[in-house]
């Protein structure tokens, strides 16, 4: 700060005159000149008034379409989440075994719907019913299985 | 007619059973960009014998074809086979539809795929249309939109929507009067389409003297009557349309009934088979049902397509990477451009 002031201080002590003022102020403004004639190859269309409006105006039309859009798709992504299921493809299949494996037990019995005493009984009802048959089937073998094992054991020993 | 409408009623009782005879068909198309795919068959049975040509859908020999089989906990044998080909397009896929013979080949079925161009992103429409067999009620004119949502749902997923907390209060609100509407809806759409047949009979023959206002007018009391209440249609006629009507008029009802079966009988026929749908990108909207996978799953019977059209579509959308870049690029360009102005000022 000191070495500033003192500058300062013998600036104004020895007041700096300007030999040729007429000379500088000439090449002052000519610089300035030169510098305006050159062409700003990147930004130069900010001084075109049409051209930039244009290209605001497009900028808004491209910003305003992508909200548009985004809008629509997540409005319809949205409404998809209704339509989501907790299933997949091997669960699909899995069910598919077990359908034909039901189906076919049904059609061991193709006759029984011409007979003169059958009933209408509903699919859902018929299929649970199968269903539930062979799961006591299954659990019955499995039963029987233990219990002759046990047969087995008791004849070894 | 007596003998022809009780075999309607029979066929009504064993509409859902008709599918219990072959193997079960799960069709799986996965979708890509360009507009080809590739169709997977996979068919469950409990015995190794797969007729190719009575499947479901279009397939035969000349596919890539594996057989394998699985022996479950309970001890039951069940073989799968599946059935892999590749299509260019679906105009391919549609010529097999042209000419299939098989099981379902009463059925109009086509593919249709659609791109469309939206700079950001690119949008995909696949849509597998089959046609109506006759030209009944639309289930929408009977159904609200969740009883439709269930009416359409595959059985497996309907059984999974039971097994929730709730499903006493959904088979309560939904699928009970489902069921109602259901029969009002079959009968009726039957009978429109056998008043159909006779008013247009009578429009190329006004020689016959049938008042069809008159079967317009009655045509959900003979729906009631004929499917319903199971009566004799003889009297149920008679007794709407004047002493005598079915006798006189016994040729032409016979010639709309015979009519009337074989478009039935296309629905009656039908094969079940699930479709599943893999599409490109981001699935963005359906009509269908979405898996844990993200795939989108219909199910094709009898029901859905015996009186208006059933057109399974999918949406999906891919992002345009280079416009998404061209498009920043621009938007720096100008917003810089504009900034830089404001600062020289």
């Amino acid at each position: 700060m000191k070495t500033l002031d003192r500058l300062i201080s013998q600036l104004r002590r020895h007041e700096p005159a300007i030999e040729y003022r007429e000379s500088l102020q000439d090449t002052i403004m000519k610089n300035i000149r030169s510098r305006k004639r050159k062409i700003d190859y990147v930004f130069g269309w900010t001084d075109i008034i049409w051209l930039r409006k244009s290209l605001a105006f497009a900028s808004f039309i491209i910003v305003f379409a992508f909200v548009i859009q985004q809008l629509f798709v997540v409005d319809r992504i949205n409404k998809l989440e209704k339509r989501m299921i907790s299933i997949n493809t091997e669960k699909i299949l899995e069910y598919q075994r077990e359908n034909v494996i039901v189906n076919s037990v049904i059609m061991k019995h193709q006759d029984a719907s011409q007979l003169t005493d059958s009933i209408n009984v509903s699919t859902d009802d018929l299929l649970n019913l199968i269903r539930e048959y062979r799961e006591l089937q299954y659990r019955y073998e499995k039963m029987l299985g233990s219990q002759i094992r046990k047969d087995r054991n008791k004849q070894k020993l | 007619m007596k003998r022809k409408i009780n075999v309607i009623l029979v066929s009504l009782v064993m509409l859902i059973m008709s599918s219990c005879e072959g193997p079960d068909a799960l069709v799986i198309n996965i979708v890509r960009e360009d507009g080809s795919l590739t169709r997977k068959i996979i068919l469950t049975y409990t015995k190794d014998e797969f007729d190719l040509d009575k499947c479901q859908v279009p397939v035969d020999s000349t596919w890539n074809i594996t057989k394998e089989y699985d022996i479950s906990e309970k001890g039951d044998t069940t073989y799968t086979l599946t059935a892999v080909r590749d299509f260019d397009s679906v105009e391919e896929l549609n010529k097999m539809y042209d000419n299939y013979e098989g099981s379902n080949k009463g059925m109009t079925r086509q593919a249709y795929f659609q791109k469309k161009f939206m700079w950001f992103n690119n949008l995909y429409r696949y849509t597998e249309h089959v046609g109506k067999a006759m030209n009944g009620y639309p289930p929408k004119d009977f159904f609200t939109e969740e009883e439709l949502d269930f009416f359409y749902m595959p059985d497996k997923l309907v059984e999974a929507r039971l097994e929730k907390a709730d499903s006493s209060q959904v088979k309560k609100n939904i699928i009970e009067p489902m069921e109602e509407k259901y029969d009002t809806w079959l009968s009726r759409s039957l009978v429109k389409v056998l008043v159909d047949k006779i008013a247009d009979t009578v429009k190329s023959n006004p020689a016959i003297g049938i008042d069809t206002t008159l079967l317009y007018e009655k045509e959900e009391e003979l729906a009631m009557s004929i499917f319903i209440s199971s009566s004799d249609e003889k009297e149920v006629l008679d007794s709407l349309m004047g002493s005598g009507f079915y006798e006189s008029n016994s040729v032409l009802i016979d010639t709309v009934m015979s009519d009337f079966e074989k478009e039935f009988n296309v629905a009656f026929n039908t094969d079940d088979y699930l479709i599943q749908t893999i599409m490109p990108g981001k699935l963005m909207a359906t009509n269908g049902f979405v898996d844990e996978e993200g795939n989108v799953l219909w199910e094709v019977n009898g029901d859905v397509m015996l009186s208006s059209d059933y057109d399974m579509w999918a949406e999906s959308k891919v992002r345009n990477t280079w416009a998404w870049i061209i498009t920043f690029v621009f938007l720096a360009f100008v917003i810089t451009g504009l900034i830089i102005r404001v600062f020289r000022r």
